[in-house]
């Protein structure tokens, strides 16, 4: 019962956090100076569709008037249409959003098990030549620009040892019955997935490396080795299982993260998600996309962000619902 | 105030020893003296860039010919006497029987002749030629062409070339076995056409087969604003017969300015509703199409591209891939290229229905650039377009996996940038894989192009006159494997069809230019040396490298230091106003917080444009949160110290008190989160640029890069390009790392302890 009620706080607090993103995108996208309407009409129009969708959009209406008006058509995914493609921007993005879940949401969790693991070792064989080289390897992976680790992969893996692909998401222009297709998609998503895991596990190791070593000063380690349990046994179930709620904590920077690095990811293997499309089109000045794709992947963080949180107070009877 | 000497002298001491004690404490961490190293070593480069090399980092530096030459096979200064003065146009290759022969249109005082041209390397080609009628004339027709026939018919058609001029006479000619040229007759449209006496015409007869009667061949030519039929023998030599014409005046809206452009003809298209009828397409730089019946001139449709842009736009000639010509591809559609920076991909076998064209048969190629007529490979997989905009040239390559509609990015897979416009179009050698294409201040490109890469092969400086390429399909020279090429140079322009000048052939051999390997990795002998070779550009990337490293400091200290202003100041309002400001402080800095930063910056840059302090900018808005929360809760532990507290009694103001007794508290911190943010900066920099957001008129890595990928498609070879500037980005950050944490342990004691 707590639970829900926390869970309801909890979505309050995420249709909050989107007014204000949404008042942020209005005061970028139409209250700068200039003539907003430049951002919302396409400026290959001709000079009477020009002045109609203006009236229609209510861009002589004074400031307040337009931004009511703009929160609504957000709020009702109300998007507006593409200047390129002309289409609805709803029906440019919603192709995008499945590959860019599967890519984000796989090397969330991948990054995740395989960071707290490393972190995990590193804490319990401190001062060995294992921690020395994962500490260096973190710092070396959080230095280096990920789309550089990216055009890494794929001058080795791609060009060098032909692997894996060079970008997409299926070999294009063939007929594959299901199970072949998707193995296919997995076939290409395997190099995006392992750079963009490489590249967050770094964090997440070093954090778990921290608060594994303060565990592990705790008593009740002490306790556990006095018992006599076998080493093993106190890494994983008292040492580990205690370090790893604080790492749960910092999910919402590693989302923010891992969507961030995962938009330039997705240029580099021109993996059809909604970060490419963000960027596509904000080169070709396509103003109504840039925002629908902004606003959409805002909403996946922020969603992510409070599952998140659900499952860390589900998970920690410490915290108060 | 007063200047009191005594004052200076002791902050001075004061300083002095903090920064001692300091030092003591700094130094003993190894990692953190590596990071002063490192930073020294950028700072140094960053200052003193321009004694480091003596090569531009945004110009040709490369060897233009001194060690790759493409060899001049010939030229027409060394034609004999025989030869024309003046030549206008484009050659017509002779397609069947000596396809290193040409037919060109030139004059040697007064009227125009057709010259018949075989060349050879060094001495002077076979020539003959016949006199025309008129000042100037069309682009030869040879006929058949070479992919029409097969081995056992090449024989015995006769080959001939058709050929019309401003006077409005279209002529056939053909050469015997001694090379002569001979009028086989010659048809004066004024003369077939009531009214107007005074048609010329401009554009290249096309040829169309008929096909109920095999033994004829339609011809179409083009005058000024109408169309006509012409039916010649396909043997013997038989008086042709004008068949139908047919005039636009009239039948479009717009009748005033109708404009036709070189038109293009489908051979046997088996679309629906279209079996076995063989059509002709126009288009106008009205922006119309106009799709014709060849049998009896019927406008089966006709469509203003302005429906769809919502925009006037003036569209090239339209071009059909070769496959489709020939009818082995069941997709009908052609290419067109508007002066809006766009190709239109248009289906043929549409009825008037404009929704069916919809943005998927649109490609954007560069925003505002007028684009050159597209030149497609034949089986339409990848269309080249070159791009002028503002005094440059690009050739883009687009690949196309679904041949109806445009490539799901509707972005280039490759572009290469030329030192000038580009002139004429761009032409591409099927099998060789090798695109040509010439700028108006006269130089050649040879570039080898593959659909993810390309390389410069060779390029050749021919004089100042602006010029034309073409590409020979055949062996220009006996002996040599390799196609040639020839090029006009343009010396005088007279309306818009005729060229003057002279011809030259160069071998399409070479040796890659660019990008050039380093000096000491490759096997060529070069005569410059360059430490880190070249892009595919030119570029030298040494330096390209060295004025890198201005920018990632730059905007990596200036961003942060932004970023650490906006976040001290803000983190002290919040921490020591509290309440209401407080909240809603905090809450902004969560929604920063979560947010996906570069997502944010992309939005950001989109809307106010690409320069470096916007970027700057965009960068320490983005990166003031973490500070601002971190150095709230430092404010609000200093709040309960007794000094506020006597402040506040001596009646200090608010202001006061936040920034000259808290803000120089918090200062240590907002140094250590500095140095965190510059890491950060830079990182964001490089990514920016990276994708295309850099500042245009500035060199740095993540442009260097960006280049390297999106400019070129050498990504996957060039180790030599993207090596040095992702190195470069790396080790100064981790420099930047390793100083931030040498920090950190003087501001955080307890760090220090835990080490021990």
């Amino acid at each position: 019962m707590k639970l829900y009620k926390f869970i309801i706080g909890r979505a309050i607090q995420v249709f909050v956090t989107l007014l204000i993103i949404l008042t942020m995108l209005f005061l970028i996208f139409r209250a700068m100076p200039g003539d907003a309407a430049d951002m919302v009409i396409n400026p290959q129009m001709k000079p009477e569709a020009k002045e109609k969708l203006r009236s229609d959009l209510g861009l002589d209406e004074p400031l307040h008037v337009q931004y009511g008006l703009y929160m609504k058509n957000m709020l009702t995914f109300n998007l507006g249409r593409s200047f390129r493609t002309q289409n609805p921007v709803w029906l440019d993005i919603s192709p995008r959003l499945q590959p860019t879940l599967m890519l984000f949401g796989s090397s969330l969790i991948l990054s995740y098990l395989i960071g707290i693991l490393i972190g995990m070792g590193m804490a319990w064989y401190r001062g060995s030549t294992f921690e020395i080289t994962a500490i260096i390897g973190s710092l070396v992976f959080r230095s280096m620009p990920y789309f550089w680790f990216g055009i890494l992969m794929l001058f080795i893996f791609s060009s060098q040892l032909d692997i894996f692909p060079v970008g997409g998401m299926k070999t294009p222009g063939v007929e594959m019955p299901l199970h072949e297709r998707i193995v296919d998609v997995l076939y290409h998503m395997a190099l995006p997935l392992i750079t963009l895991v490489i590249v967050s596990l770094g964090g997440i190791a070093l954090l778990m490396r921290s608060t594994m070593l303060d565990t592990l000063g705790e008593d009740y380690i002490i306790t556990a080795r006095a018992k006599g349990l076998p080493e093993r046994k106190i890494m994983i179930h008292h040492a580990a299982r205690n370090a790893m709620l604080p790492i749960l904590t910092s999910v919402a920077i590693s989302i923010a993260f891992i969507f961030a690095g995962g938009v330039i990811t997705e240029q580099v293997f021109s993996w059809p998600g909604l970060g490419r499309l963000l960027i596509e089109r904000t080169l070709s000045h396509d103003y109504p996309v840039v925002q629908g794709a902004f606003y959409i992947i805002a909403i996946l963080v922020l969603v992510a962000n409070a599952v998140a949180d659900v499952m860390y107070a589900y998970l920690d009877p410490r915290v108060q619902l | 105030m007063a200047f009191d000497k005594k004052i200076v002298k002791d902050k001075y001491r004061d300083f002095k020893k903090i920064f001692k004690q300091n030092w003591r404490l700094y130094r003993r961490n190894k990692l953190g003296i590596a990071g002063i190293i490192i930073l020294i070593f950028f700072l140094v480069m960053a200052i003193f860039a321009p004694f480091l090399t003596n090569r531009h980092p945004t110009q040709w530096t490369a060897p233009n010919k001194d060690m790759f030459d493409a060899e001049q096979l010939w030229t027409t200064e060394n034609w004999n006497a025989n030869g024309p003065s003046k030549i206008y146009g484009i050659p017509a290759f002779e397609k069947a029987n000596n396809p290193s022969s040409f037919y060109i249109v030139g004059e040697d005082g007064g009227d125009a002749r057709l010259y018949w041209c075989y060349p050879k390397e060094g001495t002077a080609p076979t020539l003959s030629y016949v006199q025309l009628e008129g000042k100037g004339t069309s682009t030869p027709q040879v006929y058949p062409e070479k992919g029409d026939t097969d081995e056992s018919f090449q024989y015995i058609w006769d080959e001939r070339v058709y050929v019309g001029t401003d006077a409005g006479i279209l002529y056939r000619v053909e050469r015997d076995s001694a090379n002569n040229l001979d009028i086989v007759w010659s048809l004066d449209l004024n003369e077939k056409l009531e009214g107007n006496t005074s048609v010329s015409i401009e554009h290249t007869p096309v040829i169309n087969e008929v096909r109920e009667e095999t033994n004829y061949i339609r011809i179409i030519v083009t005058t000024e604003n109408s169309v006509h039929a012409i039916k010649d023998t396909q043997f013997g030599h038989d008086d042709p017969v004008m068949v139908w014409n047919q005039t636009f005046e009239g039948v479009l809206d717009d009748t005033s300015d109708i404009i036709l452009n070189q038109p293009d003809l489908f051979k046997n298209p088996k679309g629906e509703g279209l079996a076995d009828t063989q059509t002709v397409i126009f288009t106008t730089e009205s922006g119309d199409m106009l799709y014709l019946y060849c049998d009896n001139g019927t406008l089966m449709w006709n469509f203003n591209i302005e429906e769809v842009t919502d925009a006037e736009v003036i569209l090239t000639q339209p071009v059909i891939p070769f496959d489709i010509k020939k009818g082995e591809s069941a997709n009908q559609f052609f290419y067109t290229a508007g002066d809006d920076g766009r190709i239109y991909i248009i289906p043929s076998n549409r009825t008037i229905d404009i929704d069916e064209l919809g943005a998927d048969n649109i490609a954007d190629v560069e925003e505002g650039a007028e684009l050159t007529t597209p030149t497609v490979r034949p089986n339409g997989n990848g269309v080249w377009i070159g791009a002028n905009k503002m005094g440059v040239g690009t050739i883009y390559y687009i690949a196309r996996e679904e041949l109806t509609t445009a490539p799901e990015e509707r972005i280039a897979s490759w572009n290469f940038r030329l030192r000038g416009p580009i002139y004429g179009r761009i032409y591409f050698l099927d099998g060789k894989e090798r695109v040509y294409a010439a700028t108006e201040e006269g130089n050649i490109y040879c570039l080898e192009a593959s659909k993810m890469e390309t390389q410069l092969v060779w390029t050749v400086d021919v004089g100042g006159a602006p010029k034309n390429v073409v590409a020979m399909p055949g062996n220009m020279v006996e002996g040599a494997l390799n196609p040639a090429l020839a090029i006009i140079h343009e010396e005088d322009r007279i309306g818009e069809t005729t060229y003057t000048g002279g011809m030259e052939g160069w071998e399409a051999q070479g040796k890659f230019l660019a990008p050039l390997k380093p000096s000491w990795a490759s096997d060529i002998d070069q005569k410059e040396s360059y430490i880190l070779g070249t892009d595919n550009q030119g570029r030298d990337i040494f330096s390209q490298l060295v004025f890198g490293s201005r920018v990632a400091l730059l905007v990596g200290f200036a961003a942060a230091f932004f970023a650490v202003v906006i976040g001290t100041s803000i983190g002290i309002t919040a921490g020591y106003i509290g309440g209401t400001v407080d909240i809603i402080l905090m809450r902004l800095v969560d929604v920063f917080l979560c947010m996906p930063g570069l997502a944010l910056m992309i939005v950001f840059i989109s809307v106010m444009g690409t320069s470096i302090w916007n970027i700057v900018f965009v960068i320490g808005v983005v990166g003031w949160p973490g500070i601002a929360r971190i150095i709230r809760s430092q404010t609000l532990s200093l709040k309960q110290r007794p000094f506020v507290d006597s402040a506040r009694v001596t009646g200090a103001s608010k202001a006061r008190i936040m920034f000259r007794h808290i803000a120089p508290n918090v200062l240590p911190l907002s140094l250590l989160y500095m140095t965190f943010q510059i890491t950060g900066a830079i990182l964001a920099e490089a990514s920016l640029s990276y994708l295309g957001l850099g500042d245009p008129t500035t060199t740095s890595w993540g442009q260097m890069l960006y280049s390297l990928t999106r400019g070129s498609g050498s990504t996957y070879t060039a180790w030599w390009w993207f090596l040095p500037p992702g190195l470069s980005i790396t080790v100064l950050v981790l420099g930047f790392f390793f100083i931030s944490r040498a920090f950190d342990e003087i501001v955080n004691p307890r760090l220090r302890e835990r080490r021990r």
